[in-house]
């Protein structure tokens, strides 16, 4: 097996053994109280989270072009959501968006 | 909406609301198959990659800590630094996820981001017909669209031109918009992103959205005792 095959190997066995121990362990369970309530907590802090590291640039390799034009284009997603535009058409309009800035500034 | 009601669902009502993640997975699947053709892993490694890991920015990841030589640890720790959240939402599917342990599993391995915020329901109940069906479809698209990418390689130019790095954000946002219904819930996710904006420059990348989860989990119990 050459060094690829390991990555691939290692990775795999990482995000199954993340993904899969604790829904085999607790699975179909009721949950503590306490943990239920907390966990109903973190959904709104989760979700508002990963969009702020889809937003925050993964390393310095990432130009503030690159980020500003995204912002605008999530900008233009988020006003499409305010008007009660499905996620869809936000999401299409937020690409547009950002894909025309950087086509039209770089 | 209980799990037994939501298979009465037609599948079109089910799949719809997942279809626009699935396509920008796909897309943004032609992107890693072209970057890791680029470093030199060749076409049928990352294709693997993605249909047994299934994880854009743990994959992601990977392939930058590779492209700077480093090693097998180095790239396992920083895939579990940003895959550490699934353990989180693990944890809060586990009550809908019922049957043999085989059927857990089977499920478990479909949650990722977009299925498993496209499976909530709210309070704290989630849809597993939603979750198999959106990890499903994503399943195929990433991996199908890896597949098209390392094929294509660097035919496919820069991805970033393709704008869809603003696109996954605002789907997220979508599913939030339901859910912010009261100032608890507006509270609760400006904790998220103050978190995840606190934390981001200091912390390897993946932990601040778990201790996002964390700190909503403790600002909700705070915000219960004071009402």
């Amino acid at each position: 097996m050459t060094g690829v095959w390991w990555v691939v190997a290692a990775l795999a066995l990482t995000s199954v053994a993340l993904r899969v121990v604790l829904p085999l362990v607790l699975g179909g369970r009721e949950l503590p109280g306490w943990l239920g309530a907390a966990l109903l907590n973190a959904g709104p802090a989760l979700l508002a989270g990963l969009v702020v590291m889809l937003l925050w640039p993964s390393g310095p390799q990432v130009s503030a072009f690159r980020t500003l034009t995204a912002l605008a284009g999530v900008s233009v997603g988020v006003v499409l959501l305010a008007a009660k535009r499905s996620i869809l058409t936000a999401m299409a309009g937020a690409a547009l968006v950002s894909a025309l800035l950087r086509l039209l500034l770089s | 909406m209980t799990e037994r009601a939501a298979e009465r669902e037609p599948l079109g009502r089910v799949v719809r609301p997942v279809v626009p993640l699935a396509v920008a997975d796909f897309a943004d699947g032609m992107a890693f198959g072209a970057l890791a053709v680029s470093i030199g892993l060749g076409v049928l490694a990352p294709v693997v990659m993605s249909l047994l890991v299934f994880s854009g920015s743990a994959q992601y990841g990977a392939i930058a800590v590779l492209g700077h030589d480093g090693s097998l640890w180095a790239v396992v720790g920083t895939a579990a630094a940003l895959n550490a959240r699934y353990l989180l939402m693990g944890t809060t599917i586990a009550p809908a996820l019922t049957g043999s342990p085989w059927s857990r599993v089977g499920r478990a391995l479909l949650i990722t981001d977009g299925s498993w915020a496209v499976a909530h329901r709210g309070g704290g109940r989630y849809d597993m017909r939603v979750l198999t069906v959106a990890g499903l479809l994503c399943l195929c698209g990433w991996t199908a669209g890896t597949a098209l990418g390392a094929v294509l390689g660097g035919a496919i130019g820069d991805p970033a031109r393709f704008g869809l790095d603003a696109a996954y954000p605002v789907f997220f946002l979508g599913l939030l918009r339901s859910q912010l219904t009261s100032g608890r819930a507006w509270s609760l996710a400006a904790v998220g992103v103050a978190a995840v904006a606190g934390l981001a420059p200091f912390t390897p990348p993946g932990i601040p959205v778990l201790l996002a989860g964390a700190a909503g989990a403790v600002a909700g119990a705070v915000l219960g005792a004071r009402r």
